[in-house]
């Protein structure tokens, strides 16, 4: 789930004399600290409101791709919560969480503001979903790992748990009964992601069995399996990460190759995919 | 075999005789791997398992028989679906059990000091290769066994050159990945039963970003070592005990030795700072880090690898240099970072492409494969 980010620095810091901003501390601006804390959280988005002294900041910090906005009226917080949450809502791919930061706090600890984001929102880690009360069990499964541990067939918990466009899908188990009701699910709700592990061989007869079950060209197309990037280990953790790989890659368009190897083509100007921005 | 050296060798201390029986091959989804171990002392306790806990009790069995009649067998087990569900299994799997008498020396000294595979040709009327029923024979007496280490010296002979170099290929496949397996070798069974050394990583810099790349190589196995020369950043609470095994405050260059740097570590430098990373690169390339990454933009890396040079770095040990660093995953948060870092360093382990498996599969079926095929495994 995406989450964006509203720094507040519009204040007129009539007590402080200055623009708080721009006061340095360990040798840089306080709001430079703010946007380093953020973006260390994991946010991407993130939306900068400005108000009192907005030209002189604008020119002060070594911005990176924050969106500025301006409070026209920056005498009041809510004012300035209101254009930030504007901005918010322009954000194309929507967001569906915000977190605001104060611009004059350097010392908030990227940690804390996980933290917040993590209490805020219940369906950002794992669920894991097994019909075999053996297997899914909170010993293997602790609740500090995961989020809901769902025991019950794939296709009747879909709805409790509210599968959709939003979830990565990854389909584990080895047994047909149980993975392909799993993986029509997944594709007719346009889960963003869908794999499902197997061997070549296993692939093969699944997508004829997933075709008589009613399922369309457009949608097999977006099945992964065999699932995962090659990166060619074997071992359960190993084949972990390949699936992790390949669902943010999916996420972002990376195309999986190593950096350097892109590197190297673009040198030689005979890049094959847009660059990618060098951020 | 490793995590049961501590009941080995307090059973053996105190003078009892001790059985072994080890997963040589597997069919399906079975419990435990290749290489999964149980110990049966002469007394009767057992340590170790080598199913979901179905046939432990008759494989302590055998190893009783055999401590009495000293002969070596396979005995192929079948696991029928109904116990697989009671005893929390997926699905049915068949094991094959290799049943000795003793534990060999060489087995046990592997375990200890690691880095080796010990190959064991398995009995003649072995279960073949292939999937089906086998009754099992009488077995015979166990075959000395042949230890390959991991720079490809053997201590022992298959008996034909074309056959030994076919072992050290097979040993050398099972310490990289880790993982013990039987081998067919000019007509024989070869249990080739790996003791890989831990793959070890160290992070340079104490950021963000080492925080979820060592949380990752522990899941992956790998012991961890966090260097920084700054110690407010390189403090435990940061970087628990639990999720890093070392952390080291001091220059890189200066601890390298200390940390006994060398050819079976990956190397991450993560600090944006070049007093810092330089060093940290050049000490990593000289010693032949399997794997050298350092983090940075593409103008970053343009500027370092002309410095490197300066500092004395070939040309041979600058392409080794993966910078910009990780797999093209697309994301910028620290985490996907270390995620696209930890899936670099695992492709370039095992000789992987980075790119999806579909596009892979799709290129092989349309017989346009660039790069050579993996094996199905």
């Amino acid at each position: 789930m995406r989450t964006a980010a509203i720094v507040l620095a519009a204040g007129a810091a009539s007590r402080f004399g200055s623009p708080k901003a721009l006061a340095r501390l360990d040798g840089r601006p306080i709001l430079e600290h703010v946007l380093d804390a953020v973006r260390s959280a994991g946010i991407e988005d993130i939306v900068v409101v400005l108000g009192h002294a907005a030209q002189e900041i604008e020119d002060g910090i070594d911005w990176l791709d924050e969106r500025r906005v301006r409070n026209p009226d920056p005498r009041f917080l809510s004012g300035s919560l209101q254009v930030g949450l504007a901005a918010v809502a322009d954000l194309d791919p929507p967001v569906r969480g915000v977190v605001i930061a104060l611009g004059d706090q350097p010392r908030t600890r990227p940690e804390v503001i996980r933290a917040l984001i993590g209490a805020a929102r219940e369906t950002d880690r794992p669920v894991v979903v097994d019909g075999r009360a053996s297997f899914a069990t909170p010993e293997r499964f602790p609740p500090d790992q995961i989020d809901r541990l769902v025991v019950g067939w794939p296709d009747e918990v879909a709805d409790e748990i509210g599968l959709g466009p939003d979830d990565a899908v990854a389909v584990l188990t080895h047994d047909v009964k149980f993975d392909e009701p799993a993986i029509v699910e997944a594709l007719r709700r346009r889960c963003r992601y869908v794999g499902a592990v197997g061997s070549r061989k296993t692939q093969g007869d699944r997508r004829a069995r997933l075709r008589v079950a009613g399922v369309t060209e457009a949608e097999l197309a977006r099945l992964r399996g065999p699932v995962g990037l090659d990166l060619g280990g074997r071992a359960p953790a190993e084949t972990a990460l390949a699936i992790m790989s390949e669902i943010v890659a999916e996420r972002y368009g990376g195309s999986g190759r190593p950096m350097v190897e892109r590197a190297a083509e673009r040198e030689s100007g005979a890049a094959r995919e847009p660059a990618v921005p060098a951020g | 075999m490793k995590e049961l050296l501590g009941s080995y060798e307090a059973w053996h201390a105190a003078g009892q005789g001790i059985g072994r029986a080890v997963v040589v091959r597997t069919f399906g989804s079975a419990p435990r791997p290749e290489g999964a171990v149980l110990l049966r002392a002469d007394d009767g306790r057992i340590a170790g398992s080598v199913s979901g806990g179905c046939v432990e009790g008759a494989a302590a069995e055998e190893i009783e028989k055999a401590r009495a009649n000293g002969r070596s067998r396979v005995i192929r087990y079948g696991i029928s679906d109904e116990q697989a569900w009671d005893v929390g299994l997926a699905c049915g799997g068949t094991i094959d059990v290799l049943i000795e008498p003793a534990v060999r020396e060489e087995v046990a000294e592997a375990a200890t000091r690691l880095g080796r595979a010990i190959a064991t040709p398995l009995p003649p009327d072995a279960p073949p290769a292939e999937f089906g029923l086998h009754p099992p024979g009488e077995g015979a007496p166990p075959e000395p066994a042949i230890v390959v280490a991991s720079d490809g010296t053997m201590t022992g002979s298959l008996g034909s050159a074309a056959a030994d170099d076919a072992l050290r290929a097979a040993a050398a496949e099972a310490l990289l990945r880790g993982t013990s397996r039987t081998v067919e070798i000019e007509g024989r069974s070869v249990f080739v039963e790996a003791f890989p050394v831990k793959p070890r990583l160290v992070v340079v810099g104490a950021v963000e970003v080492a925080r979820s790349l060592v949380h990752f190589a522990r899941e992956l196995g790998y012991e961890t070592v966090v260097v920084d020369g700054r110690a407010s950043f390189a403090t435990p609470e940061r970087f628990p005990p639990d999720q890093v095994d070392r952390l080291v405050v001091g220059w890189p260059d200066e601890v390298a030795d200390e940390i006994g740097l060398g050819p079976d570590d990956a190397v991450a430098v993560l600090t944006h700072d070049v007093k810092f990373d330089e060093p940290a690169i050049v000490e990593a390339l000289r010693r032949r880090c399997r794997y050298v990454g350092a983090v940075g933009s593409r103008k970053t890396q343009g500027d370092r690898r002309a410095r490197l040079r300066e500092a004395g770095v070939t040309e041979a040990e600058l392409a080794r240099l993966r910078g910009p660093v990780g797999l093209d995953l697309g994301g910028r948060a620290p985490a996907e970072t270390a995620l696209a870092i930890m899936s670099e360093i695992v492709a370039e382990r095992y000789g992987g492409s980075g790119r999806p498996m579909v596009e892979r599969a799709a290129e092989r079926e349309s017989g346009a494969a660039r790069e050579p095929a993996v094996p199905a495994g």
